[in-house]
């Protein structure tokens, strides 16, 4: 799966605080305050497991996931709803920061 | 006033619940409005919206190469407002098109080989007007027809950008003027004639695409 080149460099260093879920659509929280939105194809089960919260070191992405490698080693892992238009990220006051 | 009422109305409606002969019609309503208001502030008889209103019912008859199949290209947006987009960079911050998306473009319209230099995979609502990525939004755009081809399209995506930003028309009005047919847009907002001059003068370098069961659209006699 091919590193995406645009995101990377735009939330490396960033730590992943909370996620949580407005229907099928993830929202990241980051530490800075800045909140990505990532549309995947069905909300998660109720039962899920929490998940891998930690400091990103790189984005790859393929067309039918994004994956978001920490530092400690761990992987994120998050399905989309389609290969493009499904990840924006804005910063803590609103303004764009990334959109696929 | 007339015209900002019916781009409202549309924009409420939203394409979806718009059927595409409905859209068409509300469409022609706009620039039969935007004639007669750019015809009373030049002080242009009425003869000359009737004429501009003929022009556009020629252009709803185009099909692909020369605008999309709206089918399979409805258009589609992010999630971004004027400000968003009126932000210099912006398009930048937008990630490039997949080379496996490009691919799937051409072949949901039946183009197994082109040359380089045939096509660009073109956004339809145009990034820096807030078009997405989605493959409901791309579509292969020839640089090779005339006199409509990817250089003229450009043309209008910037008029639009540049009028979205000045605050004369609203973000949703202009996406939807250049999803539903990019050509009477130009027309409306660019030129009411093709360019030409600039057509002829590539002519000279490229060879003209010329499909077998599509006719050449005629340039309006000025």
């Amino acid at each position: 799966m091919r590193r995406n080149q645009k995101l990377t460099p735009v939330i490396k260093g960033r730590s992943i605080a909370d996620i949580g879920w407005d229907g099928a659509t993830a929202l990241l929280h980051f530490d800075d305050g800045s909140v990505m939105r990532i549309h995947t194809p069905t909300p998660p089960p109720k039962n899920s497991p929490p998940a891998t919260l930690g400091k990103v070191r790189a984005v790859r992405q393929s067309s039918e996931v994004i994956v978001f490698d920490l530092e400690s080693g761990s992987t994120l892992q998050i399905p989309l709803a389609e290969a493009t238009s499904c990840v924006m990220l804005r910063d803590a006051k609103g303004a764009l920061e990334y959109a696929d | 006033m007339i015209l900002t009422c019916l781009h409202s109305r549309i924009a409420q409606r939203g394409t979806a619940g718009l059927g595409i002969l409905g859209a068409l019609f509300a469409f022609v309503a706009c620039d039969r409005a935007v004639s007669v208001q750019q015809a009373q502030s030049k002080a242009v008889s009425t003869a000359a919206a009737d004429t501009s209103l003929a022009i556009v019912q020629s252009d709803s008859g185009l099909r692909f190469p020369f605008v999309p199949d709206l089918a399979k290209t409805p258009g589609d947006t992010l999630e971004v407002t004027a400000a968003d987009i009126c932000v210099p960079g912006y398009s930048k911050k937008v990630r490039n098109v997949p080379i496996a998306v490009k691919r799937q473009v051409y072949l949901n319209y039946g183009i197994r080989k082109h040359k380089p230099g045939d096509y660009e995979i073109d956004h339809l609502i145009s990034l820096e007007l807030g078009g997405s990525n989605s493959i409901r939004n791309l579509w292969p755009q020839s640089y090779r027809t005339s006199p409509w081809n990817a250089h003229v399209k450009d043309a209008l995506e910037n008029e639009l950008h540049r009028r979205v930003c000045a605050g004369t028309i609203d973000l949703a009005t202009a996406q939807r003027i250049i999803a539903q047919n990019w050509v009477m847009g130009y027309r409306i907002y660019v030129n009411p004639n093709p360019p030409v001059a600039a057509t002829r003068a590539r002519a000279h370098t490229h060879r003209q695409y010329r499909p077998r069961s599509e006719p050449q659209p005629q340039a309006p006699v000025p």
